[in-house]
């Protein structure tokens, strides 16, 4: 599903004494089955803007599409029950929205509350499961007794039981350790080059923006900065410091190596992988022994 | 240097859990002014141990002293004087309705004379460059901030052991420099004993010791040097692998053999700057200048 902001603007309790401007003129574009990853600072404007992805909060100015679906300052909320299903919004810490006695059943509730009958709804349940890494044992059991890490997938099991064609992620590594993370983020590319899933991912990792997203747009105080692909915002190192962001670790290295002279023709490397693969090249024209 | 904390054969057991101990026969020293890191995954027991040394959890196995007192049930107040803890989430730790209001919790449980409770609140805020915010409401503060008032909690009762509980886990990478920044000053220049629980790598780094915990058993104690030494395999400890581990086994795939160890992005930057510059070099041994 492709995602188009058009002027969108977002005025918190607009039309009162306390209006607080929160979004002012986002435009951009994300293609079907793209990657986009959202960085800024917090207060930057990141939550406020994929609220309104699927409609939890309408724009105050300018509109939004996703796939077939537009969202205006004007359109009711019954209107908003398709998009809805086909957005699927992962907050920050969504295991703390657990609830049901089994897995199963916490899974099965979204689709059945959409008219599923319940028969279908816990088999779709048990597909969900396998697809987040967990096996049939779990199904049964409490999501109360399980790690954080798991707990985390149940509840994105919840949300892919929707059957979303845009999946949006607030943070979701936050508070999980680096096997979880890395697990976390394998699960999120394997959905998105499998399935098609279009990604919107917040995140204050530029390691994963690096490694993962196709586009990144960089928000600050409430203004969409800049849009591009990691290798044309991470290679602007100077507009990046004005911006008061970070550089992934490679690039970071990278960096260093290039104020002692070392060039990189191929553009600033951004993963330590690229950076080894753009040594290596420098490495055999300069003639050292290759070990 | 003497030892501020002996832990001795400490076991403990959750009542509800039918399985494993959450602490498994665990014993080791703290030394005054050390920094010691405790790493491990998700439920190896390194949350639980740093509960049992502040006297949250009523073990019944085993030995914990702090600054010479024997843990009891008897004593866990003059232990828990001596500590300041800092958790994971900081909306889970405050008490006050204003920033000054919650730094002065500790001094009002100690019956400090309001006139000095001012002076030493206000210092403590000067600390950590939250001075400005004493009226403000807790929650209208970053995760990054809210810790920092945390840590003035702390700094004003001055205790002689601080334990971090994942304690910048939930800050974004500019909070947890930060953080990390005011510790390690802390440490240094009031002589206080960092015990940090965690899986920040740079944070593993900063200490002088790293116990790793795995299955509430004590499995590894070295320097961090020789701890991420281990690369790739540190993300089974808990802990990330160190970016120079990763970019040279990504070398090593394309032929080329960075020294054996660990290296710090430094010694890395030196080591493939000379390799590049000097052609005549072998990459395994680089020439010193």
């Amino acid at each position: 599903m492709a995602i188009t902001f058009e002027h969108v603007g977002y005025t918190y309790q607009a039309n009162t004494p306390l209006a607080t401007p929160a979004l002012t003129d986002v435009s951009f574009t994300v293609p079907d089955h793209g990657y986009l990853a959202i960085i800024g600072h917090t207060g930057s404007g990141k939550s406020t803007l994929i609220q309104q992805l699927n409609a939890l909060l309408k724009p105050t100015t300018g509109q939004l599409t996703v796939d077939q679906f537009t969202v205006t300052p004007t359109t009711t909320n019954a209107d908003l029950k398709p998009l809805r299903r086909h957005v699927g919004m992962v907050f920050q810490f969504p295991e703390s929205q657990l609830f049901a006695e089994t897995i199963r059943q916490d899974i099965a509730f979204g689709p059945q509350n959409f008219g599923l009958d319940p028969d279908k709804a816990l088999k779709l349940a048990d597909e969900m499961l396998a697809l987040v890494g967990l096996d049939a044992s779990y199904a049964q059991r409490s999501p109360f007794e399980l790690s954080g890490g798991q707990m985390r997938r149940v509840a994105i099991a919840g949300v892919l039981a929707m059957h979303p064609k845009v999946l949006v992620l607030d943070e979701p590594t936050a508070g999980l350790d680096p096997q979880g993370r890395q697990e976390m983020m394998s699960l999120f590319e394997r959905l998105h080059r499998e399935q098609g899933l279009t990604i919107v991912l917040v995140t204050h990792q530029m390691e994963d923006v690096a490694q993962y997203a196709e586009q990144v747009a960089v928000m600050q105080h409430g203004t969409l900065l800049r849009v591009g692909t990691p290798q044309e915002i991470f290679s602007d190192v100077a507009w990046l410091r004005t911006a008061d962001l970070d550089l992934p670790r490679a690039a970071q290295f990278a960096q260093k190596l290039a104020q002692r002279g070392v060039n990189w023709p191929q553009g600033l490397p951004l993963t330590a992988d690229d950076l080894a693969a753009q040594l290596a090249a420098q490495w055999s024209t300069k003639g050292v022994d290759h070990v | 240097m003497e030892n501020i904390i002996e832990v001795h054969q400490l076991s403990y057991q959750y009542p509800d859990a039918s399985e494993r101990p959450a602490l498994n026969q665990i014993s080791f020293d703290v030394r005054a002014g050390e920094w010691l890191a405790i790493v491990g995954h998700n439920g190896s027991g390194k949350s639980t141990l740093a509960k049992a040394i502040d006297g949250l959890l009523p073990f019944t196995e085993g030995e914990v002293i702090v600054g010479g007192v024997a843990l009891t049930a008897d004593t866990v107040w003059q232990v828990r004087h001596q500590i300041g803890m800092i958790f994971q989430n900081p909306d889970n730790q405050f008490v006050g309705a204003t920033v000054e209001d919650d730094v002065a919790f500790g001094l009002e449980n100690r019956q400090v004379p309001r006139d000095q409770m001012i002076k030493q609140v206000a210092e403590a805020l000067q600390r950590v460059g939250m001075a400005d915010f004493a009226q403000r409401a807790p929650s209208s503060l970053s995760g990054g901030q809210k810790q920092r008032v945390a840590l003035a909690g702390i700094v004003a009762v001055a205790p002689k052991i601080l334990i971090l509980d994942e304690a910048t886990s939930m800050l974004d990478p500019q909070g947890r420099q930060a953080m990390l920044a005011l510790v390690r000053e802390l440490h240094e220049t009031q002589h206080l004993t960092v015990i940090s629980i965690t899986h920040d790598i740079d944070e593993a780094a900063s200490a002088n010791r790293i116990l790793v915990v795995d299955d509430g058993r004590l499995v590894q104690e070295d320097s961090p040097a020789a701890i991420f030494a281990q690369g790739e395999r540190l993300i089974e400890l808990g802990l990330d692998v160190p970016f120079t581990a990763k970019l040279a086994t990504a070398l090593r795939q394309r032929g080329i053999t960075p020294p054996s160890g660990y290296q710090t992005t430094a010694e890395m930057e030196e080591w493939l700057w000379q390799s590049l510059s000097n052609t005549s070099a072998t990459p395994t041994k680089p020439t010193h200048p």
